[in-house]
């Protein structure tokens, strides 16, 4: 006890239990009260007899050392520290002068119980009730076990508890030892290590400290608890670790699913767990059309899968509309669409399934089934075709007949006028005459306008901009009595020729305001359509007039059939009819409960694609061109 | 030239040139007339006029005359079709033994000479 007095100065704070300790220079520590209570009481007439001896932890120069290099001259800091053998808890006040250090210590036992317990019941309650689903228990320092001993029961009194733990099972554990243990350990053994580590921690750091981390609690039961470490002192000393775990295994799995989709799914695609499976529907197999991946069990039926050579059968383009169907998938999204190889024109029925990731990872599985389509598609295509040549010969009876009929009339008249020329026959010979002309000239009109549709180049127009302008327009034309109105959506573009749609459109209307006697409602709907993975723009007319005559309907697209005995040859809806043939569309009509529609169906075109795709598949051709 | 005077006979066409020349063709000839531009009206005229023949046309527009030329052979009713295609396989092969078949062209004597035969019990073949 070397230290000089003249280098010893101190300050005292009354109303608390205070000892004070003072160092020279030189890092000697003295005790004030034993050595220089004199000195003090000289120089400060507060320091008194309510000082006594609570300083009794030993601390050792080194501690003070360290502590000391962090504090500036005029500074002061308090270091909170607990007694070893009474377990008492000091703050020590400690200030740098600039001839001496001095360290107030306060005996703050009482309060920082007081504040911990609240603090950490508070804590807790709400740690565990702000969250859905969430797990408590205490942990001894050994690391291992929950211990439900006396001393928990003094900081956390049953009734606590019992308002903490909101899960009954493990409020009943904490009852019974033995049992509430189990399932921990089973926590314990699962996550590797990680919760005596983490006790361990706690434990080491001798001061407050809050550890997180994800346990997945077992392979068989993917939970992914959110665990925080809170210190269980007692006494001042670390008696184990108050542990709150969350869980939050649907929150986890959700970032899983946000990490699946969109960007990072084209990285995942190109490292490709994707397994692209040809299937043959009707013999109820399957198999990758990448052998050179991984195999994995067939997914339909669950044996494994044959390999097969196929993976030159998808045309570069086709994988490309694949990943970028695929990058707008969430996790367990399904589409289909129809794709074709460039060694031989195929159709393919793809639907594309995000598989969940296992568990804990985002590596998911993208699932692709294919059904191959092409003899589905090759035989609609064949039916059309087919369909479309019963039309062309109804088309040329119909012509044979109007053109008969002109021929009788102009005949017949001729031979009537070479021996009667009554009045009355020639009054009537001059007027059916007239008319015959005008037919003939409409029907060979018709007959000119078949052969224009046919040829009209047919680029990808949107129908949306294109019919928003045309119904503003119509609507104009009609009886006010005619309510005539659009529904759509932006950007619906299909392959077609924007004069030859204006005008089957025209016709629609016209006939649907004829049918209603201009007094009704007309809605022309265009919307994006998927039929038999084929994507469509369609173009409805739909009216609440009287509908289209039963005996009508099957034939409504013959040429020359009318349903109106006055108007028309009955060529205008066959000219929509072909025209919709020949850019590999088509068109239905249909009675509703309100009356009629007419569907007409365009090719949807994608980006960049400036062509119709070719519409009957051609087997082991040279490409797709 | 007619058979039987004055006989009656109904003609159903929804081509108003062809039904009008059809009609003097047949009023010229002695024939008294009654005429339908639909298939409901030619039924409804063929149950009040009772007429000898029923003339119509094979291709009908709209409608199909296949209703009507039916209903006329279930009831016994002689029937002449008249028709510009060039193709008749369309009909059934019943309706082409049963019926007379007029092609057009045709003139005012044949004309006049079909319907008198369609009249006649043995029906022949069309010309």
């Amino acid at each position: 006890m070397s230290a000089h007095p003249d280098a010893i100065a101190a300050e005292v704070v009354t109303g608390l239990e205070v000892a004070v300790a003072a160092f020279a220079d030189d890092g000697t520590f003295v005790f004030v009260n034993d050595a220089y209570h004199e000195l003090f009481s000289a120089s400060n007439p507060c320091v008194g007899s309510n000082i006594h001896v609570v300083f009794d932890y030993a601390p050792n120069a080194t501690f003070f050392d360290a502590l000391l290099a962090t504090i500036a001259d005029g500074e002061s800091r308090v270091v909170r520290n607990h007694s070893r053998d009474h377990g008492r808890v000091y703050d020590n006040v400690v200030s740098r002068r600039p001839t001496c250090t001095v360290v107030e210590v306060r005996d703050v036992t009482d309060l920082v119980r007081e504040a911990e317990m609240r603090g950490r019941l508070d804590e807790a309650r709400r740690l565990t009730w702000s969250r859905a689903s969430s797990y408590f228990l205490v942990v001894d320092v050994v690391g291992q076990h929950v211990t439900a001993s006396d001393d928990l029961w003094k900081f956390w009194p049953v009734e606590e508890l019992e308002a903490i733990v909101k899960d009954g099972t493990v409020l009943e554990g904490i009852n019974n030892p033995t049992s509430y243990a189990d399932p921990w350990i089973g926590l314990e053994s699962a996550s590797d290590g990680r919760v005596a580590r983490a006790i361990a921690e706690v434990y080491s750091s001798g001061l407050e400290q809050q550890h997180r981390t994800v346990v997945p609690i077992s392979p068989n039961d993917v939970r992914h608890l959110d665990v925080e470490w809170l210190p269980w002192i007692v006494d001042g000393v670390i008696r184990g670790a108050i542990m709150v775990g969350h869980d939050v295994t649907s929150q986890v799995l959700a970032e899983q699913r946000e990490q699946l989709t969109a960007a990072s799914m084209k990285h995942l695609l190109d490292r490709l767990p994707v397994t692209l499976w040809q299937v043959a529907p009707a013999q109820q197999t399957a198999w990758p059309l990448f052998p050179d991946r991984r195999e994995v069990p067939d997914p339909l039926w669950g044996r494994p899968a044959p390999l097969a050579t196929t993976f030159a059968f998808l045309s570069g383009e086709s994988i490309g509309r694949l990943r970028a169907v695929v990058a707008g998938l969430g996790t367990g999204g399904q589409q289909s669409l129809t794709v074709s190889s460039a060694d031989e024109e195929r159709w393919l029925n793809l639907t594309v399934t995000l598989v969940e990731p296992e568990s804990g990872g985002v590596d998911a599985q993208i699932l692709v089934v294919a059904s191959d389509v092409t003899d589905e598609v090759a035989e609609a295509e064949t039916d059309r075709r087919m369909d479309h040549a019963t039309h062309v010969m109804r088309f040329a009876q119909g012509v044979a007949h109007d053109f008969g009929n002109v021929a009788q009339v102009i005949g017949g008249y001729a031979e009537l006028l070479a021996h009667n020329q009554e009045p009355l026959v020639v009054e009537q010979a001059s007027v059916r005459l007239r008319s015959a002309a005008l037919r003939a000239v409409d029907v060979s009109r018709r007959i000119a306008e078949i052969a224009r549709v046919q040829q009209v180049v047919n680029g990808p127009v949107d129908l949306s901009e294109l019919l928003m302008a045309q119904v503003s327009t119509l609507r104009d034309e009609f009886d006010p009595a005619v309510h005539l109105t659009l529904t759509t959506q932006p950007n619906l573009v299909a392959f077609a020729e924007a004069l030859n749609v204006s005008s089957a459109v025209e016709n629609l209307c016209l006939n649907a305001a004829e049918a209603m006697q201009n007094s009704g409602h007309i809605n022309v709907d265009v919307s994006s359509i998927v039929d038999r993975g084929r994507e469509y723009v369609q173009v409805s007319v739909s009216d609440d007039g009287p509908g289209i005559p039963p005996e009508v309907l099957d034939r409504v697209f013959d040429p020359f059939v009318t349903g109106r005995p006055t108007l028309g040859t009955g060529l205008g809806l066959y000219l929509i009819q072909e025209y919709l043939y020949s850019v590999g569309g088509q068109v239905t009509a249909d009675n509703t409960d309100q009356g009629a529609v007419f569907r007409m169906r365009f090719q949807a075109a994608r980006d960049g694609q400036s062509r119709i795709p070719g519409r009957p598949p051609r087997r082991g051709g040279e490409g797709a061109s | 030239m007619p058979g039987a005077s004055p006989s009656t006979v109904l003609v159903v066409d929804d081509d108003d040139d062809v039904r009008a020349l059809v009609v003097l063709y047949l009023q010229l000839g002695g024939f008294d007339v009654r005429e339908a531009a639909t298939v409901d009206d030619g039924l409804e005229a063929l149950a009040v006029t009772g007429p000898d023949v029923v003339v119509t046309d094979l291709n009908f527009g709209a409608d199909s005359a296949d209703r009507l030329v039916r209903h006329c052979l279930e009831i016994g009713q002689p029937v002449l079709l008249m028709t510009a295609s060039v193709e008749t396989r369309d009909l059934s092969p019943e309706l082409r033994s049963s019926v007379r078949i007029l092609r057009k062209p045709f003139t005012l004597e044949e004309l006049t000479e079909a319907v008198a035969q369609a009249q006649a019990p043995d029906v022949g073949r069309g010309t």
